[in-house]
């Protein structure tokens, strides 16, 4: 699974740690779901969408494989 | 996070504590036949050999608890990520321990095999302690060497 949440962060211009508060996880688990080795569970994908603004598709998409 | 079974931060010193002054114990029980005096409820009167004192069991228990406090404590940071390591590192423990159980089984015999078993129950606490802890390192290690920006 591919996830834009490094780009959505951008945008939103927020840092890693300011998410993981938003979120209530640690700064660890948005990282190392930014670097692509950790699937978040269904309700903290929807979280972090719904801190970005967007839909879950537009943060997080299947890709080949999955 | 909801339904964890976990106990407070705090127990993972209370534990360590614990863990290592029944080990302290236990050397002294095991190594130099150190018995806490009347520490015992039954009282032989057929003038065997056979341990009553309860010390040993005591130190014993100290171990298991002590471990099992230091493995159950919540993490300062505990999320859904650290609920998947706490998951991957018990399956590691199961089974390091159970491939210990099946070597001795065809390397070990009578008493000595019985002597052993008997100290690998820990085994499965130690190989959980040491894997999370790593798992952990690694994951605080990533994390330095990635800006936050």
């Amino acid at each position: 699974m591919k996830n834009s949440i490094r780009v959505q962060r951008a945008i939103k211009n927020i840092t890693q740690a300011e998410l993981a508060q938003l979120v209530n996880v640690s700064r660890q688990t948005i990282n190392t779901m930014e670097s692509g080795k950790y699937i978040p569970s269904t309700v903290l994908a929807l979280k972090i969408a719904a801190i970005f603004g967007v839909s879950v598709e537009q943060v997080f998409e299947l890709e080949e494989g999955d | 996070m909801k339904n964890q079974f976990l106990l407070p931060a705090k127990f993972r010193v209370i534990g360590w504590v614990t863990f290592l002054l029944f080990l302290a114990l236990g050397i002294l029980t095991e190594s130099y036949g150190y018995n806490i005096p009347g520490f015992q409820i039954y009282y032989p009167n057929d003038g065997g050999s056979a341990d009553y004192n309860l010390t040993n069991e005591l130190a014993f228990s100290g171990v298991i608890i002590g471990l099992l406090m230091v493995s159950f404590a919540r993490h300062i940071n505990e999320d859904e990520l650290i609920s998947k390591i706490r998951l991957e590192s018990w399956k590691w423990a199961v089974l390091i321990s159970y491939a210990i159980l099946l070597i001795l089984n065809f390397t070990a015999y009578g008493l000595g095999f019985v002597f052993i078993v008997t100290y690998n129950v820990v085994t499965l606490l130690l190989v959980y302690i040491i894997k999370f802890n790593y798992s952990l390192y690694l994951l605080n290690k990533n994390l330095k060497n990635s800006e936050d920006y």
